[in-house]
Formats: structure tokens, C-alpha cells, sequence
């Protein structure tokens, strides 16, 4: 049976940045402008306002910025049940940005705010990969 | 400017629908007229006043049903011909953003009065557009957080939990102090929800959903419908002579637009609250309560720092060494919040104004603050991502 887990919807903004994950490359959204870096994907530079964006690829290095850990599903598919408890981080980027990923932890200690990650994500399909990180 | 005044208020008494339990399961749309019916009759104003009234109608967006209720179809369904019309769309602050509109509005002179109505009814589920999707129309949470797992606010103020007591030691036992606080003034509230006492042990003892967040320190939805009738200080005075006068008010949006690796655990609400006391003339000594929105317990905290009456990180000290009951320094949530009270979906922070007219209007019962002259109420909507709430604002009224 097919899977009931919610999948991004994509679109011209945020297409490229889930096919990176699904190539095992974490992109930053980078303005060709002024430089800055942002996330999530947005349709212009908040920085500036310049709409000619590009992207960066991450080192995939980062921090943990926050965490929690999913005991009860609520609002969201029931197959995420089968996975509880599971580790959701704010991960801070080398690069200076921050996003949410899951926290790959099986079999490793539990995860600490400030404890250093590395980008390990997770291929869905040929155009979406999902944000997963793995303490070092 | 003219000046402008609450001249009345209705609450419809909230629900969780649970019919089993003899409780009303009203929709929306039933509430929305349940609220302005009961103004109707609260205010004295007669149907017909309507017909002549120069006024216009302020509604919230509901989270429920699934689809958009267009404020067309609610002037249709309540039979309503106002002069303007406005739907927020601010989620929880919702309430504080039409108040500001109807002040404008009115303070404009082109209109005597605003209606605001605010009603929800999360626990009367229509049909969603899929199994697990009721109506999240955050792209970000869809895009970005519901693949990975997450479970909407409760997951996003978890880590805004975790991070505050990472940075400044907050501890679950500050936090039942919020969650205990709330539900002690619910039982002096005949319209909050919760009515059973709330001991610490109980609060350690409620089930953690998302670490470190219990289920004790996240609101109870609710279905529920509030009005508040906005008016001109002279067209006030022909209906109340009780008028709760709007003083001041600032708004924080989206206010690091531009820092990625912005403080989660700030509010940044510190200009707000001074602008509001400003224009007001009011300092914070004058203040006799804070309304503060209270999704979760550490945002009531927070925002204790946040509006300058807590110093940065010291939110769970404040609460060890002052009072925020009904009789205590600094009365917080007198009507026991959302927390206690329940959150009617989008319309819940209208329970926090109804609350502050109440006691400004001395009608609030076993609850009443004595010599009650000034307080502010706080509007927060939209978790963003990594981020605290997007907009915010902060409100004085006084009588």
C-alpha cells in the first residue's frame, strides 16, 4: 500500500531543494545579489528584494539549535505512530541558517541541544529527499 | 481622533460538542449567531437600530470547517447590511488585529460603530481534505515540517520550551506555576472550560507529547462565539454608561524578518508594550492585569519578559517570587486564558478581551480585581518557522 505520510508540494521555488536532498545535497537558498543566505526557499531575497536567486550547497555541517522528541501524533499522518518516540532538531547550519530535519539517532546517545551534526538525508522518490541529520 | 470605547460584549458559553456529555455542538456559523444575538440583547440595541446603525462587522478567519467562510455568506446568513467589512486573518490574534481595524474605523469618524465577532468550532470536525490535513495552510508547515513528522504548533513551541529552559533554566515546576494559575482563576470563571482543581503533582504527571512540552502546558480547544460591540466614546455613551476605552496599541510583525539565527526564546515585544503605555500614560506600575495570549505555558512566560514586567530570562523567577492570581501583584489571565478557559479555534484570543472589559467593567464576579483601572491584553498568531509567533501586538485599555 502506498504510503499516507504527507509529501512537500513542489513548486518553482522549492523544487530544487528537494531534489538536492534526494542526491544526497543539502542547497541553501543564496541571492545572487547581496549574497545572503535564507531559509526556507522563498520567492525573493528578504535581505534585499532582489528575485534573482540562486543556491549553495551546504557543508551539511551543523549545531543543534533545539529539539524535541514526537511521543504522540497529533495533526499528521498515523504512520509516523510506527516511529515514535523520533527526534525532530532546529539544526543551525556552518552556513548560517537554520532548519528542521529528523535526527537519525538509532543506537546512539540521546541528542543534546549544542551537539554536532552532519546532513545525512533521506530519498522519498526521484524529486524529493527529506532533511535528516546524524550526530557526529 | 476620536476617541473609542467597548460599549458590549457576548460570550456564548464554550464547548467541546460532546453531545454524551449534554454539551452543545454548535457550528461556526451557529455561534457567530448565537454571539451577536446575545450583544443584541446584552447592549439593549434593537434590530432595527441596525438598519440605521453607521457600522461595519469584523470577523475572525476560522480554523473550521474546511472551507473559507466568506464574510459575504456570513452577512448573508446573519442578515446583515454593514457599511464595511473585514475578515483577520491572524490566527490567535485574530481579536487584537480587528480591535486595531474597528479603532481605525471608528477613530476615522467614518463609522460609529464595529462589530467584531469571534467564533470557532474545532471540535465539530467537517470533512477534511484528507486523513490527516484539517486545514494547516501554513506553506512552510506543509513543505517543510509535516514530511518530516512534525505535529504543527505543539512541536513547534516544544523546542521554543526547550531552548528557553536550555538558555535560563526554566524549570516544569515554573511552568506548572502558569498552568496552576490559569486554572485557579477558570474555576471563578462560569464561562472557562476547565473546572477541575490542577495540583503540581497532576501537572508532572500529564503525559509529554512532544519533549518538553505536556499536555498540561498546551491549550484546551474549544468551540466557542464572542462579540464585542466598538464604538465611538459619544455612541458608547448612549449604550453603556460602563465603556472601556482603547488607549493604546502597537503591533510586532514579523519582527526579524531577516535574522536566520534569530532568539526563539524573545519576544521582542519590549517597544510594543512602551509604545501601548505611551500613548495610554501609563506606566507599568498602573498596570492592574495582563491578558497575556497563552497558547502554551512558556509563551505566557515569555511574553512576562517580553512587555518588560519580567527581566530577560527571568520569567520563572518572577513567578516563584510574585503572584499573577486574581488578589496578587501582578493578576495574569484572570479568566483562566486559553489554557483553562479554552481556545475557540482562531476566535480564542477574543476570550482574552471579553475577560479585560469584564473586569474593567466590574463584572467579573468572584474573580474581580479590586480598583481596577488599567490593563493590557496581547494578540499573538502564526508560529513561524523557526521562529516565535509572526504577528503580535500589545493593547491598553482602561476605563
Amino acid at each position: 500500500m502506498a504510503s499516507d505520510k504527507p509529501l512537500p508540494e513542489l513548486d518553482p521555488v522549492n523544487s530544487e531543494f528537494f531534489k538536492g536532498l534526494s542526491e544526497n545535497r543539502l542547497l541553501i537558498q543564496k541571492c545572487s545579489k547581496c549574497g545572503n543566505l535564507q531559509f526556507y526557499p522563498k520567492p525573493i531575497c528578504v535581505n534585499c528584494s532582489s528575485v534573482e536567486l540562486g543556491w549553495v550547497e551546504s557543508s551539511g555541517e551543523g549545531t543543534i539549535y533545539s529539539l524535541t522528541s514526537i511521543n504522540r501524533v497529533i495533526m499528521n499522518s498515523k504512520e509516523f505512530n510506527d516511529e515514535v518516540p523520533y527526534t525532530i532538531a532546529s539544526i543551525e547550519l556552518k552556513e548560517g541558517v537554520r532548519l528542521y530535519g529528523r535526527i537519525n539517532n538509532e543506537g546512539n546517545k540521546e541528542a543534546s541541544i549544542g551537539d554536532k551534526v552532519k546532513s545525512v538525508p533521506v530519498q522519498v522518490n526521484q524529486d524529493v529527499g527529506l532533511p535528516t541529520f546524524e550526530l557526529l | 481622533m476620536k476617541r473609542v470605547a467597548v460599549s458590549g460584549y457576548s460570550i456564548v458559553k464554550p464547548s467541546r460538542g460532546r453531545k454524551d456529555k449534554g454539551e452543545d455542538a454548535f457550528t461556526t456559523e451557529q455561534y457567530q449567531a448565537l454571539a451577536l444575538s446575545k450583544l443584541l440583547q446584552n447592549t439593549g440595541l434593537e434590530r432595527k437600530d441596525l438598519e440605521t446603525m453607521k457600522f461595519g462587522v469584523g470577523l475572525n478567519r476560522p480554523m473550521w470547517p474546511h472551507a473559507m467562510i466568506w464574510s459575504s455568506e456570513v452577512m448573508a446568513n446573519l442578515g446583515l447590511s454593514p457599511g464595511l467589512t473585514f475578515v483577520s486573518d491572524h490566527g490567535g490574534a485574530a481579536a487584537f488585529f480587528s480591535m486595531i481595524q474597528a479603532y481605525l474605523s471608528i477613530a476615522s469618524g467614518r463609522f460609529d460603530h464595529f462589530l467584531l465577532i469571534g467564533a470557532d468550532s474545532p471540535m465539530i470536525p467537517a470533512p477534511p481534505q484528507s486523513t490527516h490535513r484539517p486545514e494547516r495552510t501554513w506553506r512552510y508547515e506543509i513543505n517543510y515540517e509535516m514530511p518530516i513528522g512534525m505535529i504543527g504548533p505543539l512541536s513547534e513551541g516544544a523546542m521554543i520550551m526547550k531552548r528557553h529552559m536550555h538558555q535560563y533554566g526554566t524549570t516544569g515546576e515554573n511552568l506548572a506555576e502558569v498552568a496552576i494559575a490559569a486554572r485557579n482563576h477558570a474555576l471563578l470563571n462560569p464561562n472557562a472550560y476547565l473546572k477541575k482543581p490542577l495540583t503540581v503533582e497532576e501537572y508532572m504527571k500529564s503525559p509529554v507529547i512532544a519533549t518538553p512540552m505536556r499536555v498540561m502546558d498546551a491549550v484546551i480547544p474549544v468551540n466557542g462565539g464572542y462579540a464585542m460591540l466598538i464604538s465611538s466614546e459619544e455612541e458608547a455613551g448612549k449604550l453603556t454608561d460602563k465603556p472601556v476605552y482603547i488607549k493604546g496599541f502597537e503591533t510586532a510583525l514579523n519582527t526579524e524578518s531577516k535574522n536566520e539565527l534569530r532568539d526563539i526564546t524573545d519576544m521582542r515585544m519590549k517597544n510594543a508594550a512602551d509604545s501601548a503605555l505611551e500613548q495610554a500614560g501609563i506606566s507599568r506600575k498602573e498596570v492592574d492585569f495582563l491578558q497575556l495570549y497563552d497558547d502554551f505555558t512558556i509563551i505566557t512566560l515569555m511574553q512576562l519578559e517580553a512587555l518588560g514586567f519580567a527581566e530577560k530570562g527571568k520569567g520563572g523567577k518572577f513567578l516563584e517570587s510574585n503572584d499573577i492570581s486574581f488578589r496578587g501583584d501582578l493578576p495574569v489571565n484572570t479568566g483562566g486564558g486559553q489554557l483553562s478557559g479554552g481556545q475557540a479555534g482562531t476566535a480564542g484570543g477574543f476570550s482574552l478581551f471579553v475577560e479585560a472589559i469584564q473586569q474593567l467593567r466590574g463584572e467579573a464576579e468572584g474573580r474581580q480585581i479590586k480598583d481596577c483601572r488599567n490593563g493590557l491584553v496581547t494578540g499573538l498568531g502564526g508560529l513561524g518557522y523557526n521562529s516565535n509567533l509572526l504577528n503580535k501586538g500589545v493593547m491598553a485599555l482602561s476605563n
